[in-house]
């Protein structure tokens, strides 16, 4: 079979080859835990670990081949490199062996390579020795020496041997002692941090590749698909339902699992003797396989994949989930003497616990790293014995103690894994899971009640004022009279300077709230006008404009409420409270019908010319949250009758109509607003839409780059007033927070020009004046 | 009503009920759980009131089927989607073969859509990470979208552009495409974990669902891609297939590998129906475009059913 064609990926797994039967069998079968029921990945483990692994193909591609390359070539230096550490270790270093380059990866390379042996033979020996492990592991390293993997750090180990060979120490408990004070040492040394971070997840890939690479017997893919069978099973807890008991395609996993059938070519095949291969240490090569293969910058750690209903603590449900793995197993494999029980009840507690800390890792640059740290653990204890045994004919017996055996020193040394993971916990996660993180946390910020959100979001609390504000030196009696003059952000500006001034003058915090949400600041015109009803909750405009932003942020339950705040502080209408009967119900559509109903009451109060417009605004929002746009519609324009000179409530009145798929209308009202004030980017970026909507993509751009070019002259305008100071304040560029999104519509606009040079400016460059010579703005 | 028709010796993936007649419905089948072996697409003829389910034709592959969908031009054709990489036009009015069989995926097809609006052409999404353009009458691919850097598991025309579709991946993404352009007009970080399925609000241009690995659906508004309006939380495992109904704005229909469908009002956020008549993985879920109540679903049980939900009646 052909592996090099499954690391080139995809193109050579057409029906013309030969290995499509296999190579499908490794897909589909990923697939299904993709699509999952659960968890686990091991076939694609391997595919999609090739898949990365191959430069070019992906994104570390050439970054991988580059680093593996430097660590092939520095190999002995890297040794050197940690000379400084070995020092911190002396004193242990007259009794055992020094700490060598991280080995995790290689000895997972190893663990792999191990899989031929170990199926011979499953003796076990509670009385593990660790000369044993050194055993089996100098095994390994022969078989390391072969030309595929040619790797730097054999040469590190023929220079630790040279220092190191040949001493043999039983560990003794004063050594323990020893040892684990001389990792509380080592882990202060700055550098053993830099070494795993130096450590690349993408150089495991490439062994990881290498290893896939060797010509693998066909047992191998069948074993993959029993395990990725099995792990599938033990995602899925057999008695949580009476279906999922019952299920025929579980019964089917269980015997691909059991290899009571298997995959050959393009069929299922009975297997008439089950082949008896799957072992601890394949098992465990495949998870590590697999683990890998998600750390790869993928965003997802292999928790997620185990269990996703809780993302957070990704780490120690995979680490439940791994557990309940490893007891399955040792009942299924028990009958086979696969394993151990004893074994693997060792396992249980500190192998899981292990796997949990890479997990956490494995999206980052670190993986190795405590994987490192555990094996070089396992090497501080282990008594040297480089002449003897170097190829073990028990080589499946001795990893199985040996494994054991770095059970035992795990649990001794429990304390300083934990401290260890604490010291590298910052450098466990990259970019791409801090991303995710931050949207998880985004997400839980909103309290999903099923029925949209709560604005529990701390930054409704807390108004952030603009730093080195040029108003606050100016006179008070003057700010509110700046900010009615000014453009927005001289007003903003301006009215930040009043309510910092005097943080009880409700009027401006509802002006300050007011400007904000026309610079598109939700959040901090929320946290304005939420200043404001405190400090006079009979403001009853700013119970309304904060519904609205509430309304615009998707928390339907807080518009309700401000809503309902208006009615309870209107000296006018709080008679309509009595009048209308009070439900229980919090539910967002049992809050709607009750709000609903109190405006409809005020509006029954005031009918014909006495008509409030708040009162159709509010009834307005109500139903544009409810999705009733014609009838938003028809109040929006009741109260523009009332109040034509409101820009902000001919854009509402315009995104209404664009809502109810009136489009035309829907320009003419933007174009209203935009007739009040020319410089309301909202409205101007509601009016692009509007014209992509009716396939006038030109039109729709010159709107988008008038946006731009204003956003642009207000930032200039600020950098001029405020200095250099701002540019960090607001992070996300541009006046409010539209510029990204302008941009992005701007990039789809100039797609559909069939400008796809302009388009990619967007993304680039976004200099306006690449634009100005086409487009008139 | 409730009926079932069996699909002996196959698991069914999808299922779609004809533009044209409101008795006809195709069923995508593979054999094994489509893990190895045959594939099969059923036409099944459903009679009202009294649910009858016949087989009008069947449909041999060498490999299992993992998603069908009708032409919006030509009431007797329909197209499928080959785990061995293959795209199969199938005239029902002919027997055995295929009338056409285009191979450009390297990997596993795993999701065909009809555009609706110009009707001319269709999709193809395939874990080789593209996306493809196609004619019926083109011998090879329009063009060819790039962008996903995992498995494309849906591309879905809008049901209110001609040129625009939408994209899901396990690459955590829904993406938004122009057939005018060849990279993403834009991108949506969509869930925490796969997304396996995706489909267009028919009332509301804007409005797409998701369904996720991650056991959620979402309800995005494409003018808001920061954040979903709704997340509707019930399904235990993960979710296969959403569907938005053609008769109004607020159903949504989905499948798990909970082996349930559950039908939501996504204004609401409830969950206002759950079918668990199947007893393995419920895979494909659709509306039947002329009878408003009705909805089949199909299954890893082998078994197709076709009823009148409650919250429908």
């Amino acid at each position: 079979m052909s592996f090099p064609s499954l690391v080139t990926g995809g193109a050579e797994c057409g029906p013309s080859n030969p290995m499509n039967g296999l190579v499908k069998s490794f897909s589909r079968d990923r697939s299904l835990h993709q699509d999952r029921i659960g968890p686990s990945r091991n076939a694609g483990g391997s595919s999609s670990g090739f898949r990365t692994a191959h430069p070019g193909q992906q994104q570390g591609g050439d970054q991988f081949s580059q680093e593996f390359l430097q660590s092939q070539q520095g190999g002995q230096q890297e040794f050197f490199e940690f000379n400084e550490m070995t020092k911190e270790l002396d004193g242990i270093h007259q009794h055992r062996a020094p700490i060598t380059a991280p080995g995790g990866p290689d000895w997972a390379l190893d663990f792999m390579q191990q899989n031929g042996p170990v199926q011979q033979q499953h003796t076990f020996h509670n009385d593990a020795q660790f000369q044993e492990f050194e055993n089996v592991f100098r095994s390994a390293q022969q078989q390391h020496h072969g030309p595929q993997v040619g790797g730097g750090w054999q040469s590190e180990f023929a220079a630790f041997e040279q220092t190191h060979g040949g001493l043999d120490h039983a560990l003794q408990p004063e050594q323990i002692a020893a040892f684990e004070k001389a990792f509380e040492d080592a882990k202060q040394v700055s550098q053993w941090e830099s070494e795993f971070q130096t450590e690349n997840p993408q150089g495991w890939a490439a062994e990881f590749a290498a290893q896939e690479a060797n010509p693998a017997a066909d047992q191998d893919s069948k074993e993959a698909l029993a395990k990725t069978a099995g792990m599938l099973l033990e995602s899925v807890d057999p008695n949580s339902s009476e279906k999922f008991k019952n299920s025929s395609f579980m019964n089917f996993m269980r015997r691909l699992r059991d290899q009571e059938v298997a995959i050959e070519g393009n069929k299922l095949v009975e297997q008439t003797t089950p082949v008896i291969s799957v072992n601890a240490g394949s098992d465990w090569a495949a998870s590590f396989n697999q683990q890998q293969d998600k750390g790869k910058g993928k965003a997802t750690d292999w928790s997620n994949e185990f269990e996703q209903q809780q993302q957070k603590t990704g780490g120690s449900t995979w680490t439940t989930d791994f557990e309940k793995r490893i007891e399955q197993h040792i009942q299924n494999r028990e009958a086979g003497g696969m394993m151990s029980s004893e074994f693997a009840k060792q396992q249980e507690s500190s192998w899981a616990e292990e796997f949990s800390g890479v997990a956490h890792m494995a999206g980052g640059s670190t993986a190795p790293g405590d994987w490192a740290s555990q094996f070089n653990d396992s090497r501080q204890n282990v008594a040297q014995d480089w002449v003897n045994e170097f190829n073990s004919s028990n080589a499946a017996e001795e990893l199985e103690q040996a494994f054991l055996q770095q059970q035992n020193q795990l649990n001794q040394n429990e304390s300083w894994v934990e401290t260890y993971r604490k010291n590298i916990a910052h450098l466990a996660q990259d970019p791409v899971d801090k991303e995710w993180d931050s949207l998880q946390k985004d997400w839980e910020k909103h309290e999903a009640t099923g029925l949209g959100y709560r604005a529990s979001d701390p930054r409704y609390q807390h108004y952030t004022f603009e730093q080195n504000n040029p108003y606050m030196v100016a006179d008070t009696s003057k700010l509110m009279d700046l900010a009615a003059r000014g453009n927005l952000t001289e007003s903003i500006l301006a009215l930040e300077a009043a309510v910092q001034k005097n943080s009880a003058d409700a009027a401006a915090w509802h002006q300050l709230g007011l400007r904000q949400q026309e610079n598109e600041r939700e959040t901090m015109a929320i946290a304005a006008l939420l200043k404001a009803v405190e400090a006079n909750p009979k403001e009853l405009d700013a119970w309304l404009a904060l519904a609205v932003s509430y309304t615009n942020e998707n928390c339907r339950v807080d518009a309700y409420d401000a809503l309902q705040s208006w009615v309870e502080n209107s000296d006018q209408y709080k008679g309509v409270m009595n009048s209308v009967p009070a439900t229980k119900g919090r539910s967002a559509p049992e809050r709607h019908e009750y709000v609903t109903g109190l405006f409809l009451e005020a509006a029954r109060t005031n009918p014909g010319e006495n008509l409030d417009p708040d009162v159709q605004i509010a009834l307005g929002v109500l139903f544009n949250v409810s999705e009733e746009y014609e009838k938003a519609v028809d109040c929006f324009r009741a109260a523009l009758n009332l109040r034509p000179e409101d820009y902000m409530l001919w854009n509402k009145y315009g995104a209404t109509l664009a809502n109810s798929h009136n489009t035309t209308a829907a320009i003419e009202a933007y174009f209203n607003a935009l007739n009040i004030n020319p410089s309301y980017i909202r409205a101007r970026y509601n009016l692009a839409i509007a014209c992509i909507n009716l396939g006038q993509h030109r039109e729709a751009a010159e709107h988008l780059l008038s946006a731009l070019s204003l956003q642009n002259a207000g930032d200039a305008a600020r950098g001029l007033m405020v200095g250099a100071s701002t540019a960090g304040a607001q992070p996300d560029g541009g006046i409010g927070g539209m510029s990204q999104n302008v941009w992005e519509t701007l990039k789809m606009a100039m797609y559909m020009l069939g400008r796809s040079d302009l388009a990619h400016r967007c993304e680039t460059t976004r200099d306006l004046d690449a634009f100005r010579d086409e487009f008139d703005f | 009503m409730f009926a079932t028709h069996r699909t002996t010796g196959y698991n069914g993936y999808a299922l779609q009920w004809s533009p044209f007649f409101e008795h006809k419905l195709a069923v995508a089948t593979a054999s094994n759980f489509g893990l190895v072996g045959n594939g099969r697409l059923h036409i099944l003829n459903v009679s009202a009131p009294e649910a009858q389910i016949g087989v009008e034709r069947v449909f041999d592959t060498q490999d299992g089927l993992f998603d069908v969908c009708w032409s919006e031009v030509n009431e007797n054709q329909l197209v499928t989607a080959s785990g061995d990489g293959s795209i199969k036009l199938w005239d029902t009015t002919l027997a055995d073969f295929p009338i056409q069989n285009w191979h450009e995926h390297q990997r596993e097809v795993f999701s065909v859509n009809w555009n609706l609006v110009r009707k001319d052409s269709f999709l193809s999404a395939s874990w080789d990470n593209t996306i493809k353009l196609w004619s019926q009458n083109s011998p090879s691919s329009l063009q060819t979208f790039k962008g996903h850097s995992h498995c494309v598991y849906s591309a879905m025309w809008s049901p209110h552009s001609p040129t625009l579709f939408a994209s899901c991946s396990g690459d955590h993404t829904v993406k938004l495409w122009d057939t005018n352009s060849p990279a993403p007009v834009q991108t949506i970080l969509a869930h925490g974990n796969e997304v396996l399925s995706l489909d267009w609000n028919k009332y509301q241009d804007h409005t797409v669902v998701t369904g996720s690995v991650d056991h959620t659906i979402k309800v995005w508004d494409l003018r808001r891609p920061d954040r979903e309006l709704n997340c509707l939380r019930g399904h235990e495992y993960a979710v296969r297939k959403v569907k938005c109904s053609p008769h109004s704005g607020s159903l949504v229909a989905s499948t798990s590998y909970d082996m349930t469908m559950r039908i939501w009002d996504i204004t609401t956020g409830d969950m206002i129906e759950i079918h668990d008549a199947h007893t393995e993985f419920v895979l494909g879920v659709d509306f039947n475009l002329y009878r408003d109540r009705e909805i089949a679903t199909c299954a890893w049980d082998e078994s197709v059913h076709v009823f009148q939900p409650r919250c429908l009646m």
